[in-house]
């Protein structure tokens, strides 16, 4: 119980993070880049199938509290977790030094196609492509500074993540122990 | 190697993990993300408090580092313009003393007189599809659904539409779902603004005879009784005809940014 209680407070944590923080720091991005940020961490920390019992929740949970309801946010985090997944596996790209720089570029990457995504939306709602593309085409300053503010918060929220989940275990590990 | 079963595999997980969420995206369960929302916003508020407040002070600190070079030129342009304001303010002082006793005897009010409560902004929406903030003053404070929100000037952001203990949400003007009954000052032009998706506003449904003009400002009309009279909303640009040429319409550039505001004032009630 005290490891569920964690666990839903971390998730908490970061979307408050987003939108109180970053969605502040960063109001031009149409995408939830912090939290994707995350999906990529706990993917490379827990592996796909485990990390779903935290990116779901995370995702789910960001939905009902930023729209009220259940938007497509989730299911495009869990097709990235996947994609993060099937990636490191492949490229066995390692999570430590430029491997993470990598990491954050790729969760930088899936909000520019999440928010190319979003532009195609307005598009098909306005059938304005100047619409469209405004939703989309920032000044590229904006995206360097965003990239180069991102760089250290991921590698933080990286290291924030293993050492929680390295805490979380050893929790686990001594309740074990007692049981026994 | 044994070959594994395609029910083993990751991507059969992801289908089986998609299949819900694509019936919670065609089925709404609202009566449990609405408590849920409510919950949150109760418990958070403190914390998001503390969030925006730092990440204002980033902002604004990068902002100030950034613009260093800019500032002595700017400092003297200022100083300039401060001398002509001055001497005009003393000028505008005179007719305003003079406007207050004219009133007087005509027996009108003010024009511009609400019971205004300043709240801070403490979130906002991150995928632009909502199109919202969060602020950090709610039901405790006298705050109820429907009250109309401004900033400096009398410049119209948005209303609230959820009123929470500490906090409330406020559906912005640029908010699809959002309507304002709107007048031309120069034309006297009537219709309805519209949002855009957070991108911008469009000035639709104006009768055709009407005149609309690049420059133009724009105010509430005071219409439907949801927002006050003479609230600016903006200005005109590229007036055109709607697409099925029933109406006339235009682009409305607000004179504010709604991606950086940190203060807005709630209007309580007309005073």
């Amino acid at each position: 119980m005290k490891v569920f209680f964690f666990r839903i407070a971390l998730l908490f944590l970061f979307i408050l993070f987003q939108l109180s923080f970053f969605d502040i720091l960063f109001p031009w991005f149409r995408a939830p880049l912090f939290l994707l940020g995350a999906v990529v961490v706990f993917t490379l920390i827990r592996s796909f199938p485990r990390t779903l019992s935290m990116t779901l929740p995370l995702t789910l949970l960001f939905d009902a509290i930023s729209l009220g309801a259940v938007g497509w946010f989730s299911l495009y985090a869990l097709l990235f977790a996947y994609g993060t997944s099937f990636l490191s596996r492949r490229l066995l790209i390692e999570h430590r030094g430029v491997g993470l720089v990598l990491y954050a570029l790729v969760a930088f990457g899936g909000a520019l196609l999440y928010q190319a995504l979003f532009s195609l939306v307005i598009y098909q709602e306005t059938a304005s492509p100047q619409m469209a593309r405004s939703a989309f085409l920032l000044p590229y300053e904006n995206y360097w500074v965003s990239l180069l503010f991102f760089f250290p918060i991921f590698i933080t929220t990286y290291f924030i993540v293993k050492r929680f989940e390295g805490y979380l275990e050893r929790i686990e590990q001594r309740r074990f122990l007692n049981v026994r | 190697m044994p070959q594994q079963k395609f029910t083993q595999t990751k991507f059969f997980r992801a289908l089986l993990v998609a299949i819900p969420i694509l019936f919670f995206l065609f089925f709404q369960p609202r009566f449990i993300t609405e408590p849920l929302r409510t919950v949150i916003a109760t418990v958070a508020w403190p914390i998001q408090g503390m969030l925006s407040t730092a990440a204002f002070n980033i902002r604004d600190g990068v902002h100030f580092l950034s613009s260093i070079g800019e500032l002595k030129r700017e400092n003297d342009r200022l100083i300039e313009e401060n001398t002509h304001l001055s001497v005009e303010n003393a000028q505008w002082q005179a007719v305003a003393s003079e406007n207050d006793e004219l009133r007087k005897e005509l027996e009108l009010l003010p024009r511009e007189n609400y019971s205004l409560r300043t709240a801070e902004v403490i979130g906002r929406d991150a995928a632009g599809l909502g199109n919202w903030l969060s602020i950090s003053q709610g039901s405790t404070q006298g705050i109820t659904i429907g009250m109309p929100v401004i900033v400096y000037g009398g410049i119209l952001v948005g209303r609230v539409t959820e009123v929470f203990v500490e906090s409330s949400r406020v559906m912005l003007i640029t908010h699809p779902e959002s309507a304002v009954s709107g007048i031309t000052v120069e034309g006297g032009a009537q219709g309805i603004v519209k949002g855009e998706y957070g991108l911008g506003l469009l000035f639709d449904m104006v009768l055709q005879d009407a005149t609309l003009t690049s420059g133009h400002r724009l105010v509430t009309s005071g219409l439907g009784g949801e927002f006050p009279k003479n609230l600016l909303i903006g200005t005109l640009q590229e007036p055109r005809l709607s697409t099925d040429h029933l109406y006339r319409q235009a682009s409305v550039i607000s004179p504010i940014s709604f991606d950086t505001l940190r203060y807005v004032f709630i209007i309580k009630n007309s005073l």
